[in-house]
Order: structure tokens, then sequence, then C-alpha cells
């Protein structure tokens, strides 16, 4: 191809320089590889450059392959297998195999919030003890002959009222006659609990009545032949509790009286209203009275091999179904509780009591009882 | 496959290109391939024992150093068999595992020149209008590498001139000349365009011919 120009020359002296690699390589078009093979035909120089590039190739071409170490295969595979090996992952860690790990890490979550729980209640504050101990409860105010006592413990003494609520079944004939609704400390106690019967207390034998021993005695079922026991056994009672002479007098009294007319459980009632009341009402005669201040009693009498054994048992009993202890008089000759308790109680007492000893006679009344009974439990 | 490619060309039609090309080839590795993808690491070692060498050499001719060339030889199957997952068999696994090679080749390349391992030879090339800067200039006191490389046979001159250049000229005359690899896979091991691909092996064998004529003379 004749040189067209100068310029012209010098650009595509330099283009086919430049192309040499590619047309060595046949990786030039057609028309490319015909304007170089024109150009080559005419340029010495481009044809050296031509041939030392080919030279330089077929140098390389000619350098020598390296040969891999023998190892480098085997070493590759250990990698490679390594790789190959399947990672446990947290999960599988954790959970794989499920019938092994699930069962064993439920059982560790249970043993974990079941200890957190336990922990958690050893820690918590103590709540007030539940009172649960009659006895406890009611000889508390025993060394207290004062009015005050009683009043004081009222408040306790009512939280000894769990009412349980019990089928009415028919109540022993109130020995003592009409309820007789106590005076002061039984109204205190009345504003506060009204569902229940004030709470007496046990150690002070407020003077009763003198209405008291005029109370009606329909006693008609109580047993004759305990009366003398029973008078001597409020004797017992009377020496004991010196806080109140007067009332240990009128107790003296009633405790005649009662020979022939209802228990002295009317006249406890009573002496605990006569306190600071003028007592001159009699049980159906309380000016003072109200209607939910009316108590039905009756009377258990029960046989037990151990008396002094049974005390205890029987308390319990009492509180449990409800009850509260007015009196308590234990003697060598036998044992006497007086207690208040819900009509509703009574039946579930009367089963405690069967529990720990015979029945000889069961309480005996009204079903429709006042707020609660005053209920006399010999042993 | 219509023709040579020319001018601009995309990466992934050419690895499509490649594919169609050399189907009859890649039949081979192919089946090896989808038996590893099943699980058989035997089909696997089998790969690696029919490329190990030419992976050696890749890696020994960019990295100029034997004991790199083996380790990145190792990673670069170790790297393969990971990946295995990102093969989808649009090209050869001969190329995707030569691409693995390169990079970790020019990586360990660059690590090494950092550290000052890689001795290249420092030519005194002249800024001529060919552009012929695929050498790399580092001053020196110490004797002339020309004259050293006089002193050697010209197998270790010609890889002396190999290692005067700079990496990516490394690349392409390694994979052409020393591999023949066409210039449609150098485009996908390199990832370039076929443009750049003729403009570097130009520009390297023109350096590596310069190289020689110093060193060894005539050639």
């Amino acid at each position: 191809m004749p040189e067209t120009g100068g310029g012209s020359a010098v650009m595509e002296h330099t283009e086919t320089r430049r192309n040499l690699s590619a047309y060595l390589d046949d990786a030039v078009d057609p028309a490319e590889k015909a304007q170089i093979e024109a150009h080559l035909a005419q340029c010495g120089n481009c044809r050296q450059a031509l041939a030392e590039l080919e030279k330089t190739i077929g140098h390389l071409k000619g350098l020598p392959e390296v040969e891999p170490p023998p190892w480098l295969t085997v070493r590759i595979m250990a990698h490679v297998r390594a790789e190959a090996a399947p990672r446990r992952s947290l999960w599988r860690w954790l959970f794989v195999p499920f019938q092994v790990k699930l069962p064993l890490e439920a059982l560790a979550l249970v043993f974990i919030c079941v200890t957190g729980y336990f922990l958690a209640r050893s820690n918590a504050p103590q709540g007030v003890p539940v009172l649960s101990s009659p006895p406890a409860r009611e000889e508390a105010p025993a060394p207290a002959p004062e009015a005050p006592a009683p009043v004081a413990q009222s408040p306790m003494m009512r939280k000894n009222v769990s009412p349980v609520p019990l089928p009415r079944k028919s109540l022993p004939p109130a020995v003592g006659t009409a309820p007789v609704a106590p005076a002061a400390p039984a109204q205190q106690a009345t504003k506060e609990e009204p569902a229940y019967a004030p709470p007496l207390p046990t150690a002070p034998i407020p003077a009763p009545a003198a209405p008291a021993a005029a109370s009606p005695a329909p006693a008609a079922k109580s047993d004759v032949a305990e009366e003398p026991a029973r008078g001597k056994m409020e004797a017992d009672s009377m020496t004991r509790q010196k806080g109140d002479g007067a009332s240990l007098q009128s107790m003296g009294k009633k405790a005649k009286q009662a020979k022939a007319g209802p228990s002295y459980a009317s006249d406890v009632g009573r002496g605990y209203a006569g306190g600071s009341t003028p007592a001159g009402a009699g049980p159906e005669q309380e000016p003072q009275a109200k209607p939910f201040d009316r108590v039905e009693r009756a009377e258990i009498a029960l046989r037990v091999n151990d008396p002094a054994a049974a005390v205890g048992p029987i308390e319990e009993a009492v509180s449990r179904c409800g009850g509260m202890v007015v009196k308590r008089n234990y003697g060598e000759s036998g044992h006497l509780l007086v207690v208040r308790i819900p009509p509703r109680g009574v039946p579930r007492l009367t089963d405690l009591l069967a529990k720990i000893g015979t029945l000889q006679k069961e309480p005996q009344g009204k079903g429709d009882a006042g707020p609660a009974i005053e209920l006399t439990i010999r042993w | 496959m219509p023709g040579r490619l020319l001018g601009t060309t995309c990466v992934a039609e050419l690895s499509d290109y490649i594919g169609d090309e050399r189907q009859a080839i890649a039949d081979d590795d192919a089946e090896l391939v989808a038996a590893w993808r099943s699980g058989e690491l035997a089909a696997f070692e089998a790969l690696v024992r029919k490329h190990q060498k030419r992976m050696l050499n890749i890696a020994f001719r960019i990295t100029g150093d034997y004991e790199d060339a083996c380790e990145v030889a190792q990673d670069a199957f170790v790297a393969a068999y990971r990946g295995i997952a990102s093969f989808r068999g649009a090209s050869r696994f001969s190329t995707w595992l030569t691409s693995i090679t390169v990079n970790l080749a020019r990586n360990r390349l660059q690590q090494s020149r950092s550290r000052g391992r890689n001795n290249s030879f420092s030519l005194d090339t002249p800024a001529s209008a060919d552009d012929c800067g695929a050498v790399h200039e580092e001053a020196s006191s110490d004797p002339s590498p020309l004259d050293r490389l006089e002193r050697l046979d010209l197998h270790e001159k010609l890889e002396g001139c190999i290692k005067a250049l700079a990496a990516e000229f490394r690349e392409a005359i390694v994979l052409r000349d020393l591999h023949d690899f066409s210039y449609d896979e150098i485009c996908a091991i390199l990832k370039v365009r076929e443009g750049t691909v003729k403009s570097r092996l130009f520009r390297a064998r023109e350096a590596v011919k310069e190289c020689l004529k110093r060193v060894v003379g005539v050639l």
C-alpha cells in the first residue's frame, strides 16, 4: 500500500505496531488484518518488529512449567474435608438431637422456675400468721380480769371468726333460753361484726345481772343430773377467776339458781353484759339487747380417754369452726369449755368433737339461731 | 460464536459465549462439577488433580515465588470449594477457577511487594512513545539488574523480565502467552474489555521484548 503521506504514514505505522500483537493472535477483524499486511509489505521496520514480537512470544511459550509439590493435593483435600465437615451451629448445638436435648432443657427450665418461685417466696416478707390456736388467743386476756382487758381483746377474738357455711341443723334448745346480749363489751364488738355475737372474755366473768337469775330456764332438755356438777364446776371457775369479786358472787348465785333453771351459760352471757351496764334486766328483759345479740345456747357432752390431752384438740376444733372460747373451766372432775360459734359451724364442730371422743350429748337447737350459738362443751 | 468480539463487550456476555464455544471441553469438567455438587468429594479431588498444575503455574508466574504460588493454588481450590454455589456454569470451570487464582495471586503479589519480598527487576525503560510503561522502575544501589540478568540463562532472564512487569501486564502475558487462554477467556478472567486485553498484551510483550533485548541482545 503506497504511503499516502508523512503524517498519515506515521499514524499508520504506529497503528500497525499496536495491532501487531493482536495480529499475531489473529484477534483483528479482516479489514484491519488487510491493512496491517499491506503495511508490513512495505515497512521493513514493522516487519522486524513483528519478527521480534514473534520471537518474544516464542520464548514466553517456551518457559517450562513448574511441577506442583506432591503434598499439594493432599493439603488441598484436607482443607476441603475440613470445610465439608458439618459445623454445628448454635441452634444444632442447643437442640439437636431433639429427642434428648429438648426434654432435658425443658426439665432444666422447669427446675429453674420452681427454684426461683420458692426462693421468691422464702424471701418475701412474712405475712401475718394465721390465728389458728385459740388457746393462745383466749388465754392472753385470761390474766387480765379488768374490764378493759376484755374490751381490748375483743378485736383479737373477733379475728377468730371464720364463718364456715354449714347447713343448718337442729340446734340444741337454748339452754339459756332467750339469747342474752351482753352489755358494753358485746356492744362494742357487735358494731364491728354484726354477723357474729360479740366475743366475751373468758377470764373475767363479770357480775351477771341479777335478772340473769330470773331468766327463764327452758332447760327442759338439760340434764338435771348434770346440774349439780355444773354447779360445782362453776364454783371452781369462780375460785380461779378472782378478778372480779362481785362477779364471782353473782356467779355463785347464779350457780345456785342454775339448778332449777337454765344453764349458767346464760349467766355467763349475762355476766359479761352486766359489767358496766345495769344488769337489772334479765335475759328476757335486756333493754339493750339487740336482735343480733341474741345468742342461742347449746351443750355438748363428750367422753374422752384423756381429758387433759383433749383440751388442745377441742379448742382447735372450736377455732376451725369459727368459734371463740368464752370461758374455760378445767378441773379434776371434768372440763368445761364455753364457746361462741356461728350456727353453721356447729355441725362441723360436732363432727370434729366426735373424732376426738365419744359424743354423749349432741347440741340441739334451732337451726335458725341468731348470729352465734353459745355452746358448752363438757368432757 | 458470531465472530470475534471487538470493542465494548459485556463480560457477562463473554461468559456465555465462552460457555457456548467451549461446550465440548467443558463437558468433562461439567460432569465432575455435577458430581461435586451432589456431595462427592472424590469428584472435587479429581478436579484438583486435573487443574492444580495449571493453577500453580499461573500463580507462580504472577507471584514470582514458588511458595507463594503453592499457597495461592491451595487457597484457590479451597475458595472454589466454598464458592461452588456461585459457579453457575456459564463459563468453563477452569476459567472460573483461573479467575479465582489470578485474584488471589494478585493479592499475594501486592502483599509481597509491600513487604519488599518481590525483587522486581528494575529496568531503565525509556519513556518511549510506545508508552512502554509496563516495567517497574526501582531505584537501587545494587548491581545493575541488567548485569545480573546477563549472568542468568535465557529462561531465568525471561522470568526476570516477566517479574519486572506490573501486575496487570503480567497477568495478561501469563494467561495468553504462557497458558493459551483466548481473548474471550482473558476478558472473563480479568473482567475487562477486549480492547484492554489487547492493549495490555501489546504493552507487556513489548516490555518483555525490550527487556530481553537488553539482557540477551539479539533475540
